[in-house]
Parts: C-alpha cells; structure tokens; sequence
C-alpha cells in the first residue's frame, strides 16, 4: 500500500471519531472541521513515523490534541465552555440526547476529554491514561465523577418524566 | 445487543419504570456525544494530499526562504479587488450566521485578539458577541461584532492596509464605512439606521496601538 492510499485508509476509518473528538474539545462545528483537517496534514506530513497501523488511532487522537492545544495557544487563550447555542441539534432528535449534550457541553474539560475518550474513542482506562498524560487512577477518578454528574442529570430528568406520565395517568383516570 | 436509542425518550408514554436505567445511560450518552458529521466531511479530507518532497536540508532551508519572501511579496503587492468595503461585505455573507450569535465573549479574548494585531484595549467594549481572527483577500484581519442601536454591528480591522481616507458604501442590507485608523482601516458595517459614526468613535476611543518595546 503506498502513501497516499493508506493515508485515505486513516481519514475513512477514523475521520467521523476525530471530528467527535474534536468538536467536544473546542465546542464549535466549524473550529472542529478545521482541527480535524489540520490534524490530517499534519498526520501526512508525519506518516513515515507511524509504525504500526494498529496504533494508528491513538496516533491520530494525540496529533489531534495536541493541534487543539497549538491552535488554543494562537487564537483564544481562555477555555470557553461549549454554549449552548453551539450544541448541535439533529432534526428529529429526542429531547433527550439532546437535553444529556447540554449537560455534556457543561462538564469541565478535564472530565469530559476522558469521557469522549472511552466512550467514543473505545480507549482502555491505561490507553487514556498514556494519551492525557496522566497517573491511571486519576483517569478513573475523573471517568467516575463525569459519569456521575451525568446520571445524576439523567436521573432527575427521568424522574420527572415519570412524575409527569403518572399525572397524565391520574388525569386519564379521573376522567 | 444495542437498544434503538431514538425510542428513548423521556416523554415516551410507554413504561419508563421498566427501563434498565444502567444500559439505557450507557446508550443515551454514546448518542448524545456522537454528534452528526459535517456533510461529506470525508470527501473533503480525502482530498489528494500534496506529495512528501524529500530535499537536503540546505535546500529545503532555501525553499522556506523563497517561500516567506513570495509570501511577503504577494501580501505587498496584492491589491484589493473592488475595493476594501466590497470584500468585507463578500466576508459579511460568507459568515453570515455569526451575526446572530447572542452570547457574550470574555473581555480577555477580546483584548487578546487585538493583542494579535498590535492593538491594545484600553477599555471594555459592550456586549461582544464575536471575535476572531480572519483572513479577507490573503490579509489578516480581526472580525468583530457586537450589539449596536439597530442590530448586530461588524467591525473589521485591517492592519496596514489604506483606504486613503473616509469612504461609505451599501447593499440592499447593511450600511459601511472605512476609515483610516489605528495604522490600518477600520470598516464598520451596520443594519440600516445604525449609528456608524457613533461605532467609529466607541472602537477609537477602546483601542489604540500598542506602545513597541524600545
């Protein structure tokens, strides 16, 4: 396989996780697309030093982070948390998904990168840990508390659909 | 085996107390951070990438060389088709959709981005609804807007480049001045009935130019 067909191997495979990725880390559609495009330039000009086609991912996403961090340095120095205006919204969706996405766009950057990680990313606990540069246990720790904000969200939003399908079941008695 | 997360709504009136919430959660959240991708994102990257040239490093410190000398040239000698006000309303359009923005940037963006420019803030602007760094004709520039009298108001600042003094134009839409200032041009462009010169003289009196270390 030569260069320029194994480079369009890597966008098909992993061109919609990196856009994911990277749409959580700065929060704007378009800032996305163009991290995920300087990303791939980037990983073109340095595709001689992937050795190993299995690595390939984990490869991609720290080219990816690490361009996020080069162009955060250059244009906007301060974090801004994803606005809510910025979420995107699908025709169609459940208020759902897309009620969870706000509380996401929410989470400190910390615990969301590990998050979008595992979840998206498919990444083991010790693959995060390596690509964050961080100790294992505080992957873990920051995995346990997102998903914690997150369901106790989830919960409380199920529970008042509960409440509310429980009057509209009184309602539909009384009547 | 996967639950068909489009049928998880919290307003379903099938049984919500029958739900698995632990496996339900776990689908919900992989749906929630899949965001739908660009339209034919992939076609775009696989555009063919340019071919790796191997050269010797003398020669490919020459080439970076050549190339920065013709950057710089293009950027002196490459004049503005149709005038400066003609392509920042072309720009206007092509990012239309930041007009509409409602949220408020932090101050520190703001005077971090005129920072890149050479431009200092020397007092806090109102309500700021969008800043960047932008490209207009190969020049930078920076793109602001923000809430004036008759609807957003777009400030474009243009280092170094000269429009040779006041000028105004129009569209069916907006109303725009240029103005030689701050070194550069200032081009503001407001909804009709906006206060143009009144915008000229808020942005004059918030920023200057940054004094050069000797």
């Amino acid at each position: 396989m030569n260069p320029s067909q194994r480079f369009q191997r890597l966008i098909a495979c992993f061109h919609a996780d990196l856009y994911r990725y990277a749409y959580w880390l700065c929060g704007h559609v378009q800032q996305a697309e163009d991290l995920v495009q300087d990303s791939f330039l980037r990983a073109w000009k340095n595709l001689d030093s992937l050795r190993e086609e299995s690595l390939a991912k984990a490869w991609l996403f720290t080219i990816l982070r690490h361009e996020h961090a080069r162009q955060l340095g250059r244009f906007s120095p301060i974090f801004l948390d994803i606005e809510a205006q910025d979420i995107v919204w699908e025709s169609g969706q459940n208020s759902e998904i897309f009620g969870l996405r706000r509380v996401i766009a929410k989470l400190p950057l910390d615990y969301r990168e590990p998050l979008v990680l595992q979840v998206l990313g498919g990444f083991s606990q010790t693959e995060i840990a390596h690509l964050l540069e961080l100790n294992e246990n505080t992957v873990a720790t920051r995995l346990f508390r997102a998903r914690q904000q997150l369901k106790s969200w989830y919960e409380d939003a199920f529970a008042q659909a509960r409440a509310s399908h429980d009057t509209q079941r009184l309602k539909a008695t009384r009547k | 085996m996967r639950k068909r997360v489009h049928h998880m709504t919290l307003n379903d009136s099938k049984q919500p107390e029958n739900k698995d919430s632990v496996s339900d959660f776990e689908a919900i959240l992989k749906a929630a951070l899949s965001v739908p991708l660009p339209k034919q994102l992939a076609t775009r990257l696989q555009m063919q990438p340019p071919k790796p040239v191997r050269v010797w490093p003398l020669k490919r410190w020459a080439a970076w060389a050549a190339v920065i000398l013709l950057s710089i040239g293009t950027l002196l000698w490459r004049p503005w088709q149709g005038g400066i006000e003609a392509q920042v309303f072309a720009h206007i359009y092509e990012e239309l959709g930041y007009l509409s923005a409602d949220h408020q940037v932090p101050m520190a963006q703001v005077r971090a981005v005129f920072q890149t420019v050479g431009l200092k803030v020397r007092e806090d602007f109102p309500t700021v609804r969008f800043i960047g760094p932008c490209v207009i004709q190969g020049h930078p520039t920076v793109h602001m807007i923000f809430a004036g009298q008759a609807g957003a108001v777009t400030v474009i600042y243009l280092p170094g480049r000269h429009t040779g003094g006041f000028r105004a134009g129009q569209d069916s839409r907006f109303i725009a001045q240029g103005v030689s200032a701050l070194g550069g041009t200032l081009v503001i462009v407001g909804e009709r009935g906006e206060d143009l010169k009144g915008v000229e003289q808020l942005v004059l009196a918030r920023v200057k130019l940054a004094s050069r270390p000797a």
